[in-house]
């Protein structure tokens, strides 16, 4: 087994279709029990997992026991990574995600969530995206392919990625029927996709 | 795609869906190719939302989690053998795939000059180096993960090993051989579709130049297709075929 050279958490070039030969490679190693390139993996990954969680789940405390129990399970179920179906990074924020958001649906039963969000003041999540400083490729080329979307799309979007609500919760919150929120999510994110080139 | 469900896509990659909806579209998507084509790439989409995101984790994180690894047994690979029960939408391929893949993979090993070896993780690798060969290997990939994805394998002349994977679903067949002898220089290998009729179309020119592998030729395969055969002809192919198969691969 070679030595693999520490891969660097920042790029400057965009990454390519997927996550470059580091991940695969390193999810590889891992699956076979190699702990320091699950460690080299962790370094690779944390950062976004550990931020698109705390994202979600807003508690300092509570993302972390998310983001240990996602990172563990990343090791435990290496073996069932598919490099065909996608890159180890859409895996693995792929399960952050919808441990993330399981935590935040768990916290609350959902008739009670839809009612306080109803009655929220919402803060545009488009706003957040937009005022973090964006020194990274990776976020400038989102925050730009977010701007090809309608409003409606990309609020749908941003409210049920970063915030864990239902569809039903957005429409709420957006003063918008509901099958209109689910066909416009499903078309803002055919945007994204075409805008970032990626999956075909 | 059709009926109302397929639209629940976008919502069902952004975790939007309660959980009966979740459940029922799942059910829904164990029986809709194109539906899975289209979570896979709205996920890939979803997923940079998520990477545009980035902090330091804490210190403490990262040592938690490597003591509770260290403690961790893995789960086995998913068994490759046929299973009854439809896997889950993020379990191993199903059965057929597997086959395939395992097929496929010793002729792209071969085809790559690599020893073949039917470990998963080796396919796995095989098709990481052809994916990286660019988007031929993600043609493939996506042709593999197709339901009604089949092998058939064919012998020809001279030890020569023909590999296909068909599937009617996307309309594609994808055709391989090895142990080719090169066509002489003014000659080329040419692939055909023969409907039941007897009519052929061409899938193109095999490059069978220099090697005796074959790169694997991806071409539309019309729906009337019954064999596929292979001809040598003129520099530059043939309308039509104008000598006899060499080799005929059923495709029914």
């Amino acid at each position: 087994m070679q030595e693999r050279p520490h891969s660097r958490p920042q790029r400057s070039t965009p990454p390519d279709e997927d996550d470059g030969p580091d991940a695969r490679a390193l999810i590889a190693e891992a699956a076979k029990g190699d702990e320091r390139a699950f460690e080299q993996l962790y370094d690779l990954l944390s950062g976004s997992v550990f931020a698109l969680i705390q994202r979600v789940v807003r508690d300092a405390a509570q993302s972390e026991e998310v983001a240990q129990e996602v990172l563990v399970e990343v090791w435990r179920r290496a073996t069932h990574y598919r490099p065909d179906r996608g890159s180890v990074q859409t895996w693995v924020l792929t399960l952050a995600h919808r441990r993330a958001v399981d935590r935040v649906r768990s916290a609350q039963a959902g008739r009670d969530r839809e009612a306080r969000a109803g009655a929220q003041q919402h803060s545009r999540p488009f706003d957040e995206v937009t005022e973090t400083v964006t020194t990274r490729w990776e976020q400038r080329q989102v925050r730009r392919c977010l701007t090809t979307l309608t409003e409606l799309q990309r609020e749908s979007v941003l409210l049920t990625y970063y915030r864990g609500y239902t569809y039903r919760e957005a429409a709420g919150l957006l003063d918008a029927p509901a099958s209109t929120v689910k066909t416009r999510l499903r078309d803002g994110l055919i945007r994204l996709r075409d805008c970032l080139g990626v999956g075909r | 795609m059709s009926s109302d469900l397929a639209t629940l896509t976008g919502a069902y990659v952004v975790n939007a869906l309660p959980d009966d909806e979740r459940a029922e579209f799942e059910v829904h998507l164990a029986d809709c190719a194109d539906c899975r084509q289209e979570v896979r790439e709205l996920r890939e989409a979803a997923a940079r939302l998520g990477a545009a995101e980035h902090t330091t984790a804490p210190e403490e994180l990262k040592q938690r989690v490597l003591a509770e690894i260290s403690q961790t047994r893995q789960d086995p690979p998913p068994p490759a053998e046929v299973r009854t029960l439809r896997p889950r939408t993020r379990a191993s391929w199903g059965t057929r795939l597997s086959v395939a893949a395992a097929a496929l993979g010793v002729a792209l090993a071969a085809a790559f000059g690599v020893v073949a070896v039917q470990a998963q993780q080796e396919l796995d690798a095989t098709r990481e180096r052809m994916i990286a060969a660019g988007a031929r290997g993600a043609e493939i990939s996506a042709m593999l993960q197709a339901p009604d994805a089949r092998v058939v394998n064919a012998a020809g002349p001279e030890g020569m090993r023909a590999t296909t994977v068909l599937s009617a679903e996307q309309g594609k067949a994808m055709f391989m051989a090895t142990g080719m002898t090169p066509a002489p220089d003014d000659r080329v290998y040419q692939l055909w579709f023969i409907d039941p009729s007897g009519t052929a179309t061409s899938a193109g020119l095999l490059n069978a130049a220099r090697t005796e592998h074959t790169e694997p030729l991806i071409a539309a395969m019309p729906a009337t297709t019954a064999q596929l055969g292979l001809t040598i002809e003129p520099h530059g192919g043939s309308p039509a075929p104008t000598t006899t198969p060499i080799l005929t691969l059923p495709t029914t």
